[in-house]
């Protein structure tokens, strides 16, 4: 089908009879504004073709012009199956239907309702409106863009005729989903959706009974091996009573530890008496060591008084030689300060001659620069005197360059007067042809002359003649009058100045830059001078010094008695020999120096090596008078050998001591021995100890385990727990039931979703075939899933991941949704049937960028059939191309 | 029918001999090929019971896998002899 034509009258604002012009096959555009009646003449297309002529519904009535009783006229004009149509309605008032085929009638009224959806394949059903069937999803109303397109009803039915023909149908798709939906119902009353039991459900209870009776068994088998062990312990603990109990090993027990403590008495009693013979023997060793002490102090002693005597004789020979050599040292030193005495007063007399001369050359010197100070006071004083005269002139001169120029500038206004006057005036021509004397002015003429008459002039001819010569007032009067002002002003600058002339002006403005000139030479004369203040302070601080040099060189004549200066020369002779004798008496002294303290060093050393023994004889001495005092020399012999008797003594006691001690040790018992029968009592006290306490031990366990014994209950646990054993594998059975049952209903899903899956798939391809070359042209790359009934699903760009058409933007989703409506309105067409698509104000919600894309894709389809847009956003749409349409 | 069929040969085993034990926990029902051809002939439900009906006779697949597939076509069976005639066209 293709739309050629559309008039309408009556309808919305168009009360006229009003045509869309331009219609044609592609893409056609109408931009017009906003309430231009657009949507009016989109909602008049649908009325005419879908609406009975009788009908009044609400849509119907809306489409009337307001306020007007006119009836509601439409009449399209469209092309299908090779053949022109044109349909005509009235609603409302009158109403009345009428279509023509190729130019002739062929049917009205209700017969031309039902005619023209049996040519365009529509079903009017049995309801009051037809079903559109594609043309429901390929004419899309204002506002309706953005919805992803949902085919029902004979529109999924156009659809699934388009894609039977290709890939056949999806057969037995209802009773699948009905039986998937079976199964997860019963599965959802087992499971949750991450496939754990869900709570409360068969499956679960299974669980929990198995979880249960799995715990109750472990508990009835923990408290029956308990009872087990037990009962174990128990015959255990009886047998080991009646051992500790037996009397016979108690009596062997107790004869054996009265033996044991014998033994260990005999064995301490020895330890004893070895004690007391040790102590003794350590009594008699102590004495003998005592005495042998005192004789050994006492021959020490008697050594030590002869070695004392020996050194002291010895220390008091090395002391003389020391003596002697002190003295001699003594006396180098005196000599050497005898010798070194004179010297120093020398050189003191010396040193304040050399001064002195010093002084003296240092002022010759100075005294040398005074024809040098009174050759600088002349050339100071001539260049004062020249300053002076250069700055007395310049005070006199003050013609500067701007006096010059103030007498230039009324000199050319003077002459240029001059010219203007002398132009205008008469001319006097004065010839003398004999020796008569013509003045003018004063002034005399010789032979000829010829003057302008701009002044009077006074003529005199010899004596006796006297012509006056005057100009006549009138229009030369202002000029002159302006020069006589220029003569005043001239001569008042020149009488400021002091002269009485220009050139005079100009002489003495001549020698003011040349005093100039010379003032500026003069300073930098001054500077070479070193002139740092006025040279009237420069001559009078030169003066200054040069009468304090006079006055000094008097008062040093009169100092040293001197007539007149000596000369350099002689001085520098004098201080010569002066410094030769100072430095032959300072090597002198130096060497008296060396001789002192290497005389001195040595009496220093001498001293201290007699001191020292002097000390050492005094130590000894009052060693040996304490000796002495201890071991007389007259009592030696007999001290020292009654000493040496009491050691022989206490030798012989101490002998028997230790005869005696050793005889006791060899009859004791070791300590090992000892210690050994000590550890057998021990051991055997402990072990009767341990019989009683076992045997009190034991029987209390004993009492404690019967106790418990009874408290378990004892009887009848064995019973329980094979009860227990016997209902856990009737829940286990029925927990595996439960799960065997999930499992099938699990895979019986699987497998039913996959073979649906794979059958949509199979018939969505060839929807998504037409969708691939739209998509591509706003969304390079992507792929759109599809799910039941043609929904879009998602799209996939930029890779693996995929975004749910639902959270796109809306711009995205409308343009997702025209693209998939253009693919549906492609497939259709391909497969014969085709219809116009009608675009009512879309893309309301794309991008500059964007929309250029879905631009492309909507030409794309209208290559291939009929594109009909409707848009108030004339600009944005500019470059959309396609047929212009006009309201007209 | 058939379990109307064992139920009698069983009670005549049990009158025969002294003492029968009879386990029947693993006895289960298997639609034959003309029972699935009726739950829907070249359709989405006939495709699932085939591929059901081949992994419960795949010999390489554990026991209680193949179970759990001819559980699942006994299911599917009965379910689709519940919906047979809802198709919509």
């Amino acid at each position: 089908m293709k739309l050629t034509s559309v008039t309408v009258e009556g309808v919305g604002r168009f009360g006229t009879r009003t045509s869309i012009e331009g219609l044609g096959a592609g893409v056609n555009i109408l931009s017009a504004s906003n309430e231009a009646g657009k949507s009016t003449i989109f909602r008049a297309i649908r009325a005419c073709l879908f609406e009975r002529h009788g009908a009044t519904g609400k849509e119907i009535a809306k489409l009337a012009t307001e306020g007007l009783s006119l009836p509601v006229s439409v009449t399209l004009g469209f092309e299908h199956g090779g053949k022109t149509y044109e349909l005509a309605k009235t609603f409302i008032r009158s109403p009345s239907a009428t279509l023509r085929e190729d130019g002739r009638d062929i049917a009205r009224g209700r017969d031309a309702d039902e005619r023209v959806w049996e040519i365009l394949g529509l079903d009017p059903g049995g309801g009051r409106s037809v079903d559109e069937a594609a043309f429901g999803i390929l004419w899309v109303r204002q506002g309706q863009s953005f919805h992803a397109p949902e085919p029902q009803g004979a529109a999924a039915g156009a659809l699934n005729d388009a894609i039977g023909q290709e890939v056949g149908n999806l057969v037995g798709g209802e009773r699948a989903r009905q039986v998937i939906a079976s199964v997860s119902a019963e599965l959802s009353r087992q499971v949750t959706d991450s496939g754990k039991a869900k709570k409360d459900g068969p499956l679960d209870r299974a669980i929990r009974d198995v979880e249960n009776l799995t715990g109750e068994l472990q508990q009835t088998e923990t408290r029956l091996r308990e009872l087990d062990a037990m009962l174990d312990d128990l015959a255990r603990l009886r047998t080991e009573l009646k051992s500790v109990a037996d009397p016979n090993q108690g009596h062997r027990l107790g004869v054996e530890l009265e033996d044991a403590h014998q033994q260990l008495k005999a064995a301490e009693d020895a330890t004893q008496a070895i004690g007391r013979a040790a102590a003794e023997e350590r009594q008699s060793h102590g004495l003998l060591q005592a005495a042998t002490d005192r004789h050994t102090a006492l021959l020490e002693r008697a050594k030590r008084i002869d070695e004392g005597r020996q050194r002291i004789a010895t220390d008091e020979r090395a002391l003389a030689p020391l003596k002697s050599r002190e003295t001699d040292l003594r006396k180098v030193v005196n000599e050497a300060y005898e010798a070194r005495k004179p010297i120093d007063p020398e050189l003191a007399r010396l040193d304040a001659e050399d001064r002195r001369l010093q002084h003296l050359a240092t002022h010759v010197q100075t005294a040398a620069s005074i024809d040098a100070l009174n050759a600088r006071l002349v050339s100071l004083t001539d260049y004062a005197r020249r300053v002076s005269d250069i700055e007395a002139r310049l005070k006199t001169n003050t013609v500067d360059e701007r006096a010059i120029g103030i007498l230039d500038d009324i000199e050319k206004k003077i002459g240029a007067l001059d010219a203007r006057l002398e132009a205008a005036a008469a001319q006097l021509a004065i010839e003398i042809r004999n020796d008569q004397t013509v003045t003018l002015n004063g002034e005399t003429i010789i032979n000829a002359a010829t003057r302008a008459v701009t002044e009077p002039l006074t003529l005199r001819v010899g004596d006796g003649v006297t012509i006056s010569i005057t100009p006549p007032p009138g229009e030369l009067a202002t000029a002159q009058t302006e020069r006589d002002k220029l003569d005043r002003t001239r001569h008042a600058h020149l009488q400021q100045h002091g002269v009485a002339s220009g050139d005079e002006l100009r002489r003495r403005r001549s020698q003011r830059m040349s005093d100039e000139a010379e003032q500026r030479a003069l300073k930098a004369e001054r500077t070479a001078l070193g002139i740092k203040d006025t040279p009237a302070a420069e001559i009078s601080k030169l003066t200054a010094g040069r009468d304090q040099i006079a006055t000094e060189t008097a008062a040093l004549l009169a100092a040293h008695g001197l007539e007149h200066l000596p000369s350099r020369g002689e001085l520098d002779q004098r201080l010569q020999d002066l410094r030769q004798r100072k430095d032959a008496l300072t090597v002198e002294r130096t060497r008296h120096d060396g001789v002192i303290e290497a005389s001195n060093d040595e009496l220093q050393r001498v001293r201290e090596e007699r001191s020292a023994i002097e000390a050492r004889i005094k130590e000894i001495a009052n060693q040996l008078v304490q000796d002495l005092a201890a071991l007389p020399d007259d009592q030696r012999g007999t001290l020292i050998g009654d000493a040496a008797n009491r050691c022989e003594t206490c030798r012989a006691e101490h002998r028997i001591k230790a005869a005696a001690l050793e005889e006791l040790r060899a009859r004791a018992p070791s300590a090992e021995e000892t210690e050994r029968r000590r550890n057998r009592v021990e051991r055997l006290a402990a072990a009767l100890d341990t019989r009683r306490q076992n045997a009190a031990s034991l029987g209390t366990r004993i009492a404690n385990l019967e106790g418990r014994v009874q408290s378990l209950g004892g009887d009848g646990l064995g019973e329980e727990a094979a009860t227990l054993r016997d209902q856990l594998a009737v829940a286990q059975t029925e927990r595996d039931r439960q799960q065997a049952r999930v499992d099938t209903l699990k895979l019986l899903r699987t497998v039913v979703q996959d073979a649906y899956d794979t059958r949509r798939e199979q018939l969505n391809a060839p929807l998504k075939r037409h969708l691939k070359p739209f998509l591509h042209d706003v969304f390079p790359g992507s792929d759109i899933d599809l799910g039941d009934g043609f929904k879009v699903e998602s799209i996939r760009r930029n890779g693996p991941g995929t975004e749910h058409f639902e959270r796109l933007s809306a711009g995205t989703q409308e343009q997702i949704a025209v693209l998939v409506r253009l693919a549906m309105g492609a497939m259709i067409a391909e497969k014969g049937n085709e219809v116009p698509i009608i675009l009512d104000d879309a893309l309301v919600f794309s991008d500059d960028a964007r929309i250029e894309q879905m631009f492309d894709a909507l030409n794309r389809a209208g290559r291939r059939q009929q594109v009909i847009v409707f848009t108030c956003r004339a600009a944005s749409f500019a470059s959309l191309g396609g047929r212009p349409l006009s309201i007209a | 029918e058939a379990r109307a069929a064992l139920d009698g040969q069983l009670a005549g085993l049990d009158a025969a001999m002294t003492h029968l034990d009879i386990q029947l926990g693993d006895l289960h029902v298997r639609p034959t090929q003309e029972d699935i051809e009726r739950i829907d002939f070249d359709g989405v439900l006939r495709e699932a019971a085939g591929t059901l009906r081949a992994l419960a006779e795949d010999a390489s697949r554990g026991a209680a896998e193949r179970r759990h597939a001819g559980d699942a076509l006994v299911e599917l069976f009965l379910l689709s002899a519940r919906t047979s005639g809802s198709e919509s066209p």
